[in-house]
């Protein structure tokens, strides 16, 4: 097997707080390859965004990461100087948020705004020559009127032309790797639907992978290759989008696709649901994380090893679940026990 | 079949925010003329800015039409007496989108819930039992009538809100997007109250959002709404499912489908149909409609706006189905030429 473009390994990040310590990324191990779109999903406080962030070196004081490596093609990023980060922020790996608006300088026009990106990186090209490039970028983004729109102020755009500025924002350099958080978040459906599609290409032609952050499953599985599903701070499971949305063999996984109400055909008389509300990285329970809220460990009447140890996982397997009794969730199996 | 006189008619509503004697080119909501019966789950969808949420705030008299009527329970809801108003204003409560700001930090949910019984002539004890029944039917313990806003979760807020609303006896909810700021594992749990809420109370829910999954589950019928025109209203099924309207298709099949095996198709995204400026004549939806564009161009579609109009030659005909479009009796047809949703 060829090495993967970026390799992940224990991954823990810590913020200091009043009560101490807490973790919001705790131990997390991935691989992305080249051109594939990973999706990271989970609730609120579940460590998604911060994960984000920290694959960029940017978690907010007063957190930090305190243990693990970030490794593209080879390179541990987590062992950069600030120095070194800021060569590879944007060139290799960059960021692309939910709100472009708050991200974009309000007087500067938008080709200004990609011009200087390509400047502050050492291009030693002229201005005219940068804003070309720029101009380019905005068209392969397919931002409507490109010539009339460089010399425009951010908020004189919708908000899907102001995504449009962001994505060519963070990839007019090139990189290897984006960070996308719910970057369709904000947008209505019908614009939401061309920036998946127009990210998927991106994917497909130049070969760029992307850490897809989002809470929506939906968006998931429209453009996602593989899925990785955050609790309480950890991945619960990982696997291809494909056997994930079959088989889904974490009960926590199994819920939140339940929760992803059918768009078509007979809706459902009722909703599973799952009692109780996401935790907080303060108050991450013991054992397994999910255990106060499982719906497999009631049905097994609460098994001891679910409240003390932490389930074991196997990284490298393509398809895993951190449950200590993920073989009983896979419906097949079930389907033979009780046929 | 006789019909039961709807709850609430709709006619030719107009709301023009524009002030001073010059109206805007395009307002608020145009034109809007439907009905919500008694007791069924109506949903008000739309992309943002469509109007849905002016729409819902007329309907429970936060603002007036600038053009039009509202009839409520056969009274014009404008101009009604005060009696008539004050029992309008109880009966009609609405809910807002986000459960943090819509509660008072400083106030316990005691003091929150008691509001709703103030004018009622009740002992504090029928009052406290009125109370503690009102949390059970929401799902929440009563022994936190007296913690504060802040020891809640987002979930157990927007519960503390629909008590509140509730504590009224209302007949009608009005529901601005209500499940939107939840996590994924808390909005089944507040859909399935409201869905409880609705059979057993015969409340009737007017549900706005932006969320085509959620009116699926939700809503008995369905109003879509584009740049302030109602541009259908009908069954679920047949909105979802088998609409007439150019516009619904587009939007259901912007949707991700959920399902990685079967990615949806959709051959307008990469078209300049995807983009929207506003025209000043015609059908608002004439830039970005395939089925104009699928239909050579039509002369009507850049003259005239085609006003929402019953369909009844389809499979089911249904006086309350109505859409916008001169083409309407085309859509099903040519959307599967088209492969739109
Ligand atoms: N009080 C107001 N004063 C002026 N303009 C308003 C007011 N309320 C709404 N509008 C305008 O009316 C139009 C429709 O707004 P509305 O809030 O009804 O849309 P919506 O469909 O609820 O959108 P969203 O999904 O973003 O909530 C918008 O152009 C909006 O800017
Ligand atoms: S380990 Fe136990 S508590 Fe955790 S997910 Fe599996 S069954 Fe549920
Ligand atoms: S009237 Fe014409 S432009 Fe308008 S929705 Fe119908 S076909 Fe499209
Ligand atoms: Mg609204």
């Amino acid at each position: 097997m060829t090495e993967p473009l970026l390799k992940v390994t224990g991954l823990t990040v810590e913020f200091l707080g009043r009560h101490g310590t807490v973790r919001a990324v705790d131990d997390v191990s991935f691989t992305i390859g080249r051109g594939e779109i990973i999706g990271l999903v989970g609730e609120s406080a579940s460590g998604k965004s911060t994960l984000g962030l920290a694959l960029m070196r940017m978690v907010p004081s007063p957190g930090r990461i305190s243990s693990g490596s970030i490794s593209l093609e080879g390179q541990d990023l987590a062992a950069l100087s600030e120095a070194e980060m800021r060569t590879v922020r944007g060139s290799r790996i960059s960021l692309i948020v939910q709100d472009a608006l708050a991200t974009m300088n309000p007087v500067t026009t938008i080709g200004e705004q990609i011009e200087e990106v390509i400047r502050d990186h050492g291009d030693r090209s002229s201005r005219a020559e940068r804003m070309t490039r720029a101009a380019t970028m905005l068209r392969e983004v397919r931002l409507p009127n490109v010539d009339q729109n460089l010399r425009r102020f951010p908020h004189e755009l919708s908000g899907g032309m102001q995504q449009r500025v962001a994505i060519a924002e963070g990839l007019v350099l090139g990189p290897q790797v984006i960070i996308a958080d719910e970057p369709t978040t904000a947008l209505d459906v019908t614009v939401q639907a061309q920036i998946l599609s127009l990210l998927r290409e991106i994917c497909d032609t130049r070969g760029t992978s992307i850490v897809f952050v989002t809470h929506d499953l939906a968006t998931v599985a429209e453009i996602c290759d593989r899925v990785m599903v955050m609790y309480a701070g950890r991945i619960v499971e990982s696997g291809t989008v494909r056997e994930v949305f079959r088989q889904p063999a974490h009960p926590y996984t199994k819920a939140l696709l339940s929760g992803l109400l059918p768009l078509a055909g007979e809706p459902l008389a009722e909703l599973d649901t799952l009692s109780g509300q996401p935790p907080r990285p303060e108050d991450w329970p013991t054992g397994c994380r999910f255990h106060p809220r499982c719906p497999l460990g009631e049905a097994l009447d609460h098994p001891e090893i679910c409240m003390t140890d932490d389930p074991h996982v196997d990284e490298s397997q393509p398809h895993w679940a951190a449950c200590h009794f993920a073989e009983l969730q896979q419906p097949a199996l079930t389907e033979e026990v009780a046929g | 079949m006789t019909e039961e006189a709807p709850l609430y008619s709709v006619h030719n509503v107009t709301k023009d925010f524009a002030r001073g004697r010059r109206r805007s080119v395009r307002p608020a909501l145009s034109e809007v003329s439907l009905v919500i019966r008694r007791g069924e789950g109506f949903g008000i969808v739309g992309e943002s800015g469509s109007g849905k949420t002016t729409l819902g705030r007329l309907l429970v008299g936060f603002d007036t039409p600038t053009e039009g009527e509202i009839v409520f329970e056969g009274r014009a809801v404008v101009g009604m007496k005060r009696a008539q108003r004050r029992s309008f204003r109880q009966g009609v409560q609405m809910v807002f989108q986000n459960p943090f700001a819509s509660l008072n930090p400083f106030r316990s949910i005691r003091d929150t819930l008691s509001d709703g019984y103030a004018h009622r002539r009740m002992s504090s004890g029928e009052r406290d039992t009125a109370m503690k029944d009102l949390l059970g039917l929401v799902g929440l313990h009563e022994s936190m009538l007296d913690r504060y806003p802040h020891e809640f979760s987002g979930g157990q807020r927007q519960r503390i809100v629909l008590a509140r609303a509730l504590s009224v006896n209302p007949s009608v909810l009005v529901a601005d997007e209500p499940v939107s700021a939840l996590d994924v594992s808390i909005q089944a749990q507040v859909l399935n109250l409201l869905n409880t809420l609705k059979k057993t109370l015969g409340l009737t829910v007017i549900m706005v959002t932006h969320d085509l999954r959620v009116v699926n589950f939700f809503c008995d019928r369905i109003a879509v709404m584009y740049m302030g025109r109602l541009v259908e209203v009908g069954d679920r099924d047949t909105i979802m499912n088998e609409s007439s309207h150019p516009y619904t298709r587009m939007l259901i099949s912007a949707a991700p489908n959920g399902d990685p095996e079967e990615r949806s198709e959709r051959p307008w995204v990469s078209s300049e149909l995807a983009a929207s400026e506003p025209p000043a004549e015609g059908c608002i939806f004439a830039p970005r409609c395939w089925l104009r564009q699928q239909l050579g161009n039509p002369e009507e579609c850049v003259t005239t706006q085609p006003r929402a109009r019953p369909l009844l030659d389809g499979p089911a005909p249904d006086e309350a189905h109505l859409a916008a479009c001169h083409f309407a009796e085309d859509v099903p047809e040519q959307a599967r030429l088209a492969q739109v949703s």
